[in-house]
Formats: C-alpha cells, structure tokens, sequence
C-alpha cells in the first residue's frame, strides 16, 4: 500500500508507517554505499545541516507508483574554498537528445534507458564536510555526533560534479571517447559496431548497433 | 544501478520507437499544464496566433499577474522541444514578460487554445536514405515592429 499524499514536514512522515519506510529505504542506500561515518563534534568547522524532502513517484499513467524520502544537504550554508572548491553541472541539450533519437532510427538502433538509484550517492567527495544527523533518526547513544561524508550526498555544492567524474572515468577506462563539443555523451565504436551513451544527471540513454554491446553496458553499471 | 528497459519517457517527453521511425511527443504534458492554467475546456483555436494581430510594449491597458504569464511562458518552452510550430509565438510572447499586459496574456491563452486542440502532435523522424545534418540560420534587421532588434531562428 502506498501513501497519496506527500508530507511536508518530518513530523507528519514519521506519523505514517509507509514513509518511515521510505526514510528507511533511503538511510540503507546511504550504508550500501558507504557514504558516511559518525563522528564527535569537531570545532570550528561548518556543520551543514540535513532535510528530509517526500516525493510521490508516478507512473506514464499518473499513478502513485513509489513513496521516496530523500535525504539532502542543506548546501546553501556551504563556503567556497572551505566546504568545496569547484562545482559543475552537467546536462544534456534536449536538441542533442534529439539529434541522438534520429541518428539512432537511422543506423537502426534502439534506444535504452537506465536511471542510476541513488546516483549522486557514488560520487567520492574530496574536502572535509560534516553534517547533522537525519532529522527523526538521530543516534540514540551519541546524539550530538555528526556524520563526516565520505561520498556526497544530494544538496551539496559539489555533487552534481563529482558523480560526473565518477561516471566519465568509468566510461573513460572502459574505452568510451567524450565527445568534443557535447561533453555528456560518450561513444564506443569497435570494428563496424558502435555503442552510444547520453548522460543527463542520473537518466542515462544508451543504444548500439550490436545488441551484446548493451548488455554488456548495464553489466557495467 | 538499474535496468529500466526500452526508452519511452524521459524528462516528460514521449518517445515511441519502431523500426523506421521514432516519434518523439509531449502529450501528456501539454494535457497537465492546459489543467494546471485551468484552461482544459477552452475553445479550439485552429493556429496559434491570429496571421495580422502583433504584440507592442502597452502602457495604457492594465497591468497582468507576472507571475502566471511567467509561469506560462516557462511551461510553453519546454513544450518547444517537440513543437517547433509554436516556437516563433512562444518566443515573440516571452519577450513581454518583464511588464505584461492584458493583451500580451489573451495573446498567450491564444497558444494554449491551439494546443487544446492539437496535444498530440510531435516530432517524426523517419529514416531515410540520404540522413545529413543541416543547419538554418536566419537574421532579419528591420522585421522587428518592437525595437528595431534583430532576431534569429535556431533550429
């Protein structure tokens, strides 16, 4: 059974079950990969505080299919130069996916598409960041630790661009090319065969001219 | 990460694939947003905007909600990417945001009237034989009525 409406605060989430295990589902996300540690309050560093967000997910047809907590950071208290360093963005053009949809018709590819679960998540994080612990489920023996980040979290300054790097070198080392001019799609040909990728944040489109190829891929991922 | 299948929907455009075409829509859309502007049982417009009426900068009628002409504009752009036939309109409306007026608004509710009655329409790429990239560009100096700016067409 699935909830209709979406909280809008903790407290009315955690007064219905199905969203606790939303909440849940997501916490489990962050120990499968590994994304922090707590720790004791250190001083004088910035503690960026968390939120939970309540989302309904629907389906083509408009029908609550998921009920998704989503931890975030509250990024915005973040300093340049001490809570990050550099931040980027990466999206794709709607005219380039449009471009792709009718070089694949006419190379004869079909087109696949692959949403990475919890994709922000992967991205390995390189400066020091602290944050609370989750609103409704803080340490009962240590509750005023914090989590020390190892992999970002959504919200951050710096995320959208470290789960970039992440996925490029992933694609980079697995012999894909970059394109030149639109840096979000990667392309690997071998022999006559050609297998094409379009990453937009975390929905990745992907099609070749060999049928192995593809499998192959979301093996990869 | 995970397998999702054939790609159909992606950030609210629709995507059919068969074997020698692939028609790309936003129906679905374009039925949410004419329900969020409560506009769902307006009249059928045949064309999106009237062949001689133009838009100029008003100062006498009264003033509009800039709020919702934005919002408006905003939810008519993203439908350009598979409605290149509104796209001239859309544009020649979003040049008005910053003080729009009753006409700029009823010149907008005009596009979505349009819309009303043509919410299936897309994008068709069929393949073809002879498959190129072509490019068109277009500048026009002295076409603008409103300032004397020119303005380009990209496709």
């Amino acid at each position: 059974m699935l909830s209709e409406i979406e909280p809008t605060t903790v407290g009315e989430a955690l007064s219905d079950d199905r969203w606790i295990l939303a909440m849940q589902e997501e916490l489990n996300q962050f120990q499968r990969n590994d994304v922090w540690d707590l720790v004791p309050k250190p001083q004088q560093k910035n503690i960026i505080g968390t939120k939970w967000v309540f989302r309904n997910k629907l389906n083509e047809q408009g029908e609550v299919v998921r009920n998704k907590a989503r931890l975030i950071a509250q990024g915005y208290s973040q300093q340049e130069d001490i809570d990050y360093t550099e931040t980027f963005s990466l999206i794709a053009i709607l005219e380039a996916i449009r471009l792709l949809l009718s070089y694949a018709v006419n190379h004869v590819i079909i087109l696949y598409q692959m949403d990475a679960k919890s994709a922000f998540l992967n991205g390995v994080i390189s400066e020091e960041v602290f944050v609370k612990q989750p609103p409704g489920f803080e340490d009962l023996k240590y509750p005023d630790h914090v989590y020390k980040l190892k992999k970002s979290i959504y919200g951050l300054k710096q995320t959208p661009r470290s789960w970039y790097d992440r996925l490029s070198n992933l694609l980079i080392k697995n012999y894909f090319k970059r394109g030149q001019v639109d840096t979000t799609l990667f392309k690997r040909t071998l022999e006559k065969d050609i297998l094409v990728v379009q990453i937009y944040v975390d929905d990745i489109i992907f099609g070749s001219t060999n049928a192995s190829f593809c499998k192959e891929l979301s093996k990869l991922m | 990460m995970s397998m999702m299948g054939e790609l159909k929907f992606f950030l609210g455009i629709q995507i059919n694939q068969s074997k020698d075409e692939v028609y790309v829509h936003q129906t679905k859309y374009t039925k949410e947003f004419l329900k969020k502007f409560k506009l769902e049982d307006c009249k059928v417009m045949s064309t999106p905007m009237h062949p001689t009426c133009t838009l100029s900068k008003e100062d006498t009628e009264s003033k509009v909600d800039q709020k919702l002409y934005r919002d408006m504009i905003d939810s008519l752009l993203y439908l350009t990417a598979s409605r290149p036939d509104i796209l001239f309109t859309v544009c020649l409306c979003a040049r008005f945001q910053s003080d729009p007026r009753e006409s700029h608004l009823t010149f907008v509710k005009r596009i979505f009237r349009y819309l009303k009655g043509t919410t299936n329409l897309g994008l068709l790429y069929r393949k073809s034989l002879d498959y190129k990239l072509v490019g068109f560009c277009d500048a026009d100096y002295a076409g603008d009525r409103i300032e004397t700016v020119s303005f380009m067409v990209r496709i």
